[in-house]
């Protein structure tokens, strides 16, 4: 009796394996179903037994695809039943044919419920994959509480517990306002401790689901992650049945991944470097295999670490570094190959070398290196001629200091080469001579006699190409400067073409992080050797003797110390060859200014003789020193244009230049995003003999990061080199950075110190606000420190309309018709620094259009430090600060011409008035 | 919601085609595609991932930020197991559409495999433990009912 009802599902499923067509299988399923709904219909007295056969039967037709759209009350009164069997069938077949919007489910929830916390395991793991698998609203309701209870409950096997997670899973997904997860963090801590791993991966996809909805009040949960993963890295106390093709559980891996990219950082160094450690591990680890799962698996490992790289900048150092690796080991096999083989590598693959070693940087001393080296030997192939005669002639100079790498030393053993190549590759070693010829300065007159016999000697060659090239590198070469530019080395390939590489964006993050990380020592170090913070700048007395005017800036430095001190100024010019110093103090003069400025002496080594300027600006500077704590000031060039000027521009730009003289131009190109910027500095040698000695420091005030990449002591001639320097804005601060730049030409020391464009409104990004995002802002923010107002007066008369323009040029986004009073003008914006992170500020302006002269001014936003910052630095811009204070500013002589000096001081009304401050 | 539960789908040989929309849809996608295709599809916002055995195609749907690398595993640690329960031979001949316990087994195995679309058990030791559980569980009462009715049987004689 037993057998025959399962007989007949194997009647039934031979009936249907012998259907010949589609069609006659549709009519056995259709006279199945016919059957099975009759025997519901008609026998109401079915035991459970006979109930389960036919749910069976109907949860195969639904398997074949057909619909099953009756007898769901059966297999649902089924897992009523008291033994295993009919229970198990009735649990499977539910949750196969509904789904949670099914009526009939809602009867099944006490049966469920009772299962789930009564005693028998079995029952328990039926019931939790049920509501797991399709438990909707109403069993969320009334068994949550039950499940959460099983999951945490420590005398459950991990058997039932891990289908507890994944129900509760489940439960939270669906209606995560019915799952009460109130105190979850320490339990969800305590669940990651699990030794299970079968229960741990439950878990981490419950937790993966907690974290996403609200990391905040997982934090404690942080550590246990990492635990897991260096337990699993480490392949620490894993089972081998939880290994997968070697690799520890892949997919717990993976969901600790997915976890942990939830959290936006992580604080504690132990840890970071515990994940940083175990990231390299996969980073390194994940080779090419041949098992293409073994082979999935590790990848969707690294992948999902990959994703991860927010949270260890350290790994996509790494990442980087190995790039780099990989860079270099490209450039050594094919080498390598070349060397080995050069009769069987084409043109395209010495180019895609080059194009390789002109795209990274870093590759070029190295690859210069392994040329030079190749070079030695005494037979080579001729492609390996051609190839390291590019790579020598572009970025020699870069090896110049080493033994056998004189500009002289390579030349003389690529010309060795010469006789030996066909007429395909002269050209080229044309082309390396004359760039060799470029980068030896000052010029070697017998290199270049050399090189220049060789060009008049190819002038008349049979080949068009080396003829041509004779001929004009000869013609160029006697231009002088003119060389340098046409000469310069070549671009960089486009991005696209780098071959092992393309994702050039995570490089160039990795490469900003690097360079955004590698600096803190080195600015403390500067900090501290800057701990007198007074400053000043002159530049005056031409070398020639003419009659010379005194330039004056002024420099508000940031406080290294405590103490705040004020700017100094001085005053220096010189006349008909006498130095007279010009004290700012006499109090009849400035009587605003406070008693601790500086005067600092300008150089009287302005002789024009030139073997003593050098002994006498340091006499100069000793003199100085008693009144200045600055150094020596040996300036002896005269800037074109006004700096202050050219300052104030780039505050509200982000191009152009910052200071020029006869000498060096420096121009400035800026991008800021959030609270990072990165400049660039282009130091150009306007001039046909090299700029020596060239010094660039940043002297930053306290609250910006700053890191200057390296700035080359010499700059060629004509050439012009770029400086990327990244800032960091880390709280809000009016303080300036300081550029102290300084460099040699000829027997002129010259040195300028330059205020940098990197202020306060570069970290600002205009947002417009509605009217309902404004008022509310605007009361909770309800006074000081938080919000501050102040009259203004002295205000530079201007128009609501240029006051509106003014704004928005130093990004604070007017917002029309948010103030009912049109003489009102209402402004917002967002700050960006590491402390605030973006924080909205709002701004509004109370004029009176009887008196332009003065206005009232609030301030407001969620920093003190910042309104009040901010507020001070709008005064800034609104006062009429020039006019006013150029009394103030110390009387140059009156040989002086006038339009330079006071014109530096007057246009400088930012710094005076901090000065004043 | 096939976001939340990542649906699996026990699908089909060729010519046994579901016919619930959901499968059929899924069906023409994945069965016209070329056996040298990426077996990762996008599917209605969804990706569906899937996976070949034989005449056998395991798919499963899920979400666009779901690993799906990842994904292709779990479906073959699933097939490892079905393979190792088994024995290779019988269930690659479709033989879960014709013998009659299997497809119940295979659903049985499933659900200590994945729960609300979740890996639940990464240890094939440990699920094939579990299946032979019940197994077990089922066969004991089997002999109880048979035995039950031989008594009842011979009390009747």
């Amino acid at each position: 009796m037993a057998l025959s009802g399962m007989r007949g599902l194997s009647v039934f499923i031979s009936d249907i394996r012998n259907c010949q067509n589609k069609e006659q299988e549709r009519l056995r399923v259709d006279k199945e179903l016919g059957n099975i709904r009759t025997r519901f219909k008609n026998e109401k007295g079915l035991t459970p037994y006979e109930k389960k056969k036919y749910v069976w039967k109907m949860l195969y037709i639904y398997m074949l695809g057909y619909d099953v759209d009756f007898g769901h009350m059966e297999a649902v009164s089924l897992i009523s039943a008291p033994k295993y069997p009919e229970k198990q069938v009735g649990y499977i077949v539910t949750s196969s044919l509904l789904n949670e919007n099914h009526d009939f489910l809602r009867l099944a929830i006490n049966t469920v419920r009772n299962d789930i916390v009564g005693r028998n395991e079995t029952f328990q793991c039926l019931a939790l994959t049920l509501v797991g698998n399709i438990g909707g609203r109403d069993f969320a309701e009334s068994l949550a509480p039950d499940v959460q209870k099983l999951l945490i409950s420590s005398s459950c096997r991990p058997l039932v517990r891990k289908k507890a997670a994944l129900c509760l899973l489940r439960l939270f997904r669906k209606n995560p306002d019915v799952v009460n997860i109130d105190g979850w963090s320490d339990r969800m801590a305590q669940l990651l401790d699990e030794r299970d791993l079968g229960v741990l991966t439950s878990s981490m996809s419950l937790f993966v689901a907690l974290v996403s909805n609200n990391h905040e009040s997982y934090w404690s949960c942080l550590p246990k992650c990492v635990k897991t993963l260096e337990r699993l890295a480490r392949n620490q106390d894993i089972p081998q049945e939880y290994t997968y093709y070697g690799i520890p559980s892949p997919w717990l891996q993976v969901k600790t991944m997915r976890a942990l990219q939830y959290f936006p950082t992580i604080e504690d160094p132990n840890t970071r470097r515990s994940l940083f450690e175990v990231l390299q591990r996969v980073l390194m680890g994940t080779d090419v295999v041949k098992n293409v799962n073994k082979n999935n698996a590790s990848h969707a490992v690294l992948f999902e670490a990959l994703a991860l790289n927010d949270l260890t900048t350290n790994f996509l150092l790494q990442t980087l570094r190995l790039y780099r690796e990989v860079c270099s080991r490209y450039v050594d096999v094919i080498l390598q190959l070349i060397d080995k083989a050069g009769d069987f590598v084409s043109d395209d693959i010495w180019f895609r070398v080059v194009q390789f070693v002109t795209n990274n940087e870093d590759l070029q001393p190295y690859a210069a290196l392994k040329a030079r080296e190749y070079l030695d030997k005494p037979a080579i192939h001729e492609t390996m001629v051609k190839v390291s005669a590019y790579l020598l002639g572009e970025y020699s100079h870069l090896l110049a200091r080493r033994p056998g790498c004189s500009p002289k030393e390579i030349f003389s053993i690529i010309h060795e080469k010469l006789p030996t190549v066909s007429t395909s590759t002269i050209p080229i070693l044309l082309s390396t001579y004359v760039k060799i010829l470029m980068h030896s300065q000052p010029p070697e007159p017998e290199l270049q006699n050399q090189i220049w016999a060789i060009f008049s000697k190819y002038e008349s060659c049979i080949d068009a190409e080396i003829q041509q090239r004779a001929v004009e590198y000869f013609a160029l070469s006697r231009k002088g400067a003119a060389l340098m530019d046409i000469l310069a080395e070549m671009p960089k390939f486009p991005e696209r073409q780098d071959p092992l590489w393309k994702q050039s964006s995570l490089i160039k993050k990795a490469e900003d992080t690097e360079a955004d990380t590698a600096e803190q020592s080195a600015i403390k170090l500067r900090a501290q050797q800057q701990s007198s913070n007074a400053l000043v700048v002159t530049d005056q007395s031409p070398a020639n003797g003419t009659p010379r005017v005194s330039q004056l800036s002024l420099v508000k430095m940031p406080s290294m110390s405590s103490e705040d001190h004020n700017t100094a100024e001085q005053g220096v010019t010189q006349a008909n060859g006498t130095l007279s110093v010009v004290d700012p103090q006499p109090s009849s003069s400035s009587p605003g200014l406070l008693g601790d400025l500086l005067a600092i002496e300008g150089p009287p080594g302005v002789a024009v003789e030139s073997e003593h300027n050098l002994v006498s600006g340091s006499e100069g500077a000793s003199d100085a020193l008693a009144l200045a704590p600055v150094g020596e000031q040996t300036n002896t060039v005269q800037p074109i244009g006004d700096i202050a000027e050219r300052f104030n521009t780039l505050c509200l730009k982000d191009s152009g230049v910052l200071y020029e003289d006869p000498y060096v131009q420096i121009g400035i190109k800026a991008e800021w995003r959030a609270h990072h910027g990165r400049l660039v500095l282009f130091l150009g040698n306007k001039n046909t003999a090299p700029l020596v000695s060239v010094q660039a420091l940043i002297l930053p005030p306290t609250h910006l990061r700053l890191e200057l990449s390296l700035v080359p002591d010499t700059i060629p001639p004509r050439a012009q080199v770029q400086c990327p320097l990244e800032v960091v804005n880390i709280r809000p601060s009016r303080d300036v950075a300081v550029l102290d730049f300084s460099y040699r030409f000829g027997n002129n020391v010259v040195n300028v110190k330059l205020r940098l464009p990197a202020v306060l409104n570069k970290f600002l990004q205009p947002i417009p606000v509605s009217a309902e995002e404004f008022f509310p802002q605007w009361r909770s923010l309800s006074g000081p420190p938080l919000k501050l107002q102040e009259v203004v007066r002295g205000v530079r008369p201007m128009s609501l309309m240029e006051m509106s323009s003014l704004f928005n040029s130093f990004r604070l986004m007017v917002c029309p018709g948010l103030d009912p009073n049109a003489n009102n003008l209402v402004a917002s914006t967002t700050f960006y620094s590491e402390s605030t992170r973006a924080m909205l500020c709002l701004v509004r302006v109370e004029t009176d259009p009887a008196d332009r002269s003065q206005l009232r001014m609030t301030v407001a936003s969620g920093d003190p430090t910042l309104t009040f910052e901010l507020k001070e630095f709008i005064k800034e811009q609104l006062v009429s600060i020039p006019t006013a204070l150029r009394p103030l500013a110390p009387v140059p002589t009156p040989q002086a011409q006038p339009t330079t000096s006071p014109a530096a001081v007057s246009s400088d009304p930012g710094a005076m008035l901090a000065g004043l401050l | 919601n096939l976001v939340s539960t990542s649906t699996f789908l026990l699908s089909c040989s060729a010519s046994n085609m579901f016919e619930t929309t959901v499968l059929r849809e899924l069906s023409g996608l994945i069965l016209t595609r070329g056996p040298k295709l990426c077996t990762f599809v996008e599917w209605r916002g969804f990706k569906v991932v899937y996976k070949r055995y034989t005449s056998l195609y395991f798919c499963m749907c899920v979400n666009q930020d779901d690993n799906e690398l990842e994904i292709l595993e779990v479906i073959h640690h699933f097939v490892e197991i079905l393979d190792r329960y088994f024995g290779s031979v019988s269930w690659t001949c479709s033989s879960i559409f014709t013998r009659k316990d299997h497809h119940s087994k295979a659903y049985y195995i499933l659900d200590e495999i994945l729960i609300a679309g979740e890996l639940q058990e990464s240890s094939n030791k440990t699920v094939a433990r579990l299946v032979a559980v019940q197994d077990s569980l089922v066969e004991a009462a089997k002999e109880e009912a048979s035995s039950l009715s031989n008594i009842i049987a011979q009390a009747t004689k």
